[in-house]
């Protein structure tokens, strides 16, 4: 039995990969997934990858300007996550204009209170903000991305 | 000109709120004024039909029926996938060809009459729509 030592920010520093190199989207989303798994964010790294790609295929989550959010609500998810990277070749997530160099991975639970998946939402909507992707995209301190996200979303 | 919107997505915990950003910073753009309803898993929070009732028109950009539908009954309007007004000038493209048409009075109208006040069934709401997201309207970082 895991101790529940869990944060309540929506992502830590051990969440955020900066220079990302990935073969191609289910990787990116697989090396984000074992950030989350590692830090007890979810239970069963399968289960959550297959709901992801399940919405995936529904359609894709690259949107134009450099991002992709993949996301996923699942069973194997114990608390609300976001893990984030930051990728100078970018990875392919099917964006209009290429690639995504800024990618988020959202982990929902199955069951979470709304307020839980307010923040989750807070966070979708930040992410809209091309002033505040600037800032995550610049940084190269994975401490400092995952305090300025926590900050943004969570205040 | 005013204009109210309702975003949805399938999951409801992602495009619906960046649907939401899109509408708002397109309509700060163009100099118009926007408020989004999101239907989202993290619930719904029901707009007032005072800002229903004064909306020029109304921006549906959902995967989902849109909840309370007959609260817009008469409203020129428009309705696309949560996605076609996300990244980009997607959403400034959306909005300034809606708003030729209803200059052009050739914007569709949402079907049905507007119910009577107290027989419009808003989901209970947690808080004003309006209010829920700060952002924009409110500064940088709202």
């Amino acid at each position: 039995m895991k101790k529940k030592l869990l944060s309540n920010a929506i992502t830590t520093a051990d969440m955020v990969i900066v220079g990302l190199e990935a073969n191609d989207k289910a990787d990116a989303t697989r090396q984000l997934a074992e950030r989350l798994l590692g830090a007890g964010r979810i239970t069963d790294i399968e289960t959550y990858l297959v709901a992801v790609a399940k919405r995936e295929e529904h359609f894709p989550t690259g949107i134009e300007g450099g991002i992709a959010i993949p996301h996923a609500q699942s069973e194997a998810v114990v608390t609300p996550s976001v893990a984030v990277a930051t990728s100078t070749s970018g990875v392919d997530f099917g964006a209009e204009d290429g690639k995504s160099n800024l990618i988020f991975l959202i982990a929902a639970p199955a069951n979470g209170g709304s307020e839980h998946l307010e923040i989750l939402g807070t966070l979708a909507y930040k992410v809209m903000d091309e002033d505040f992707r600037n800032e995550l995209l610049n940084e190269k301190d994975p401490a400092v991305i995952a305090a300025t996200l926590t900050r943004e979303v969570q205040k | 000109m005013k204009f109210v919107g309702v975003t949805a997505c399938i999951t409801g915990i992602a495009h619906t709120y960046m649907a939401q950003a899109a509408l708002e910073q397109a309509a700060k753009k163009l100099g118009h004024e926007m408020v989004v309803e999101t239907q989202g898993s993290a619930g719904t929070n029901p707009m007032k039909q005072e800002l229903i009732d004064a909306a020029d028109g109304v921006i549906f950009a959902v995967d989902l029926p849109v909840k309370g539908r007959e609260r817009f009954a008469g409203k020129p309007y428009i309705e696309l996938g949560v996605a076609k007004v996300i990244g980009g000038d997607k959403g400034v493209n959306v909005m300034s060809d809606f708003i030729a048409a209803i200059e052009a009075g050739t914007a569709a109208k949402i079907e049905g009459d507007k119910p009577a006040p107290a027989a419009a069934p808003e989901p209970k709401a947690e808080k004003p729509a309006g209010e829920k997201k700060k952002g924009f309207f409110g500064g940088l970082f709202g």
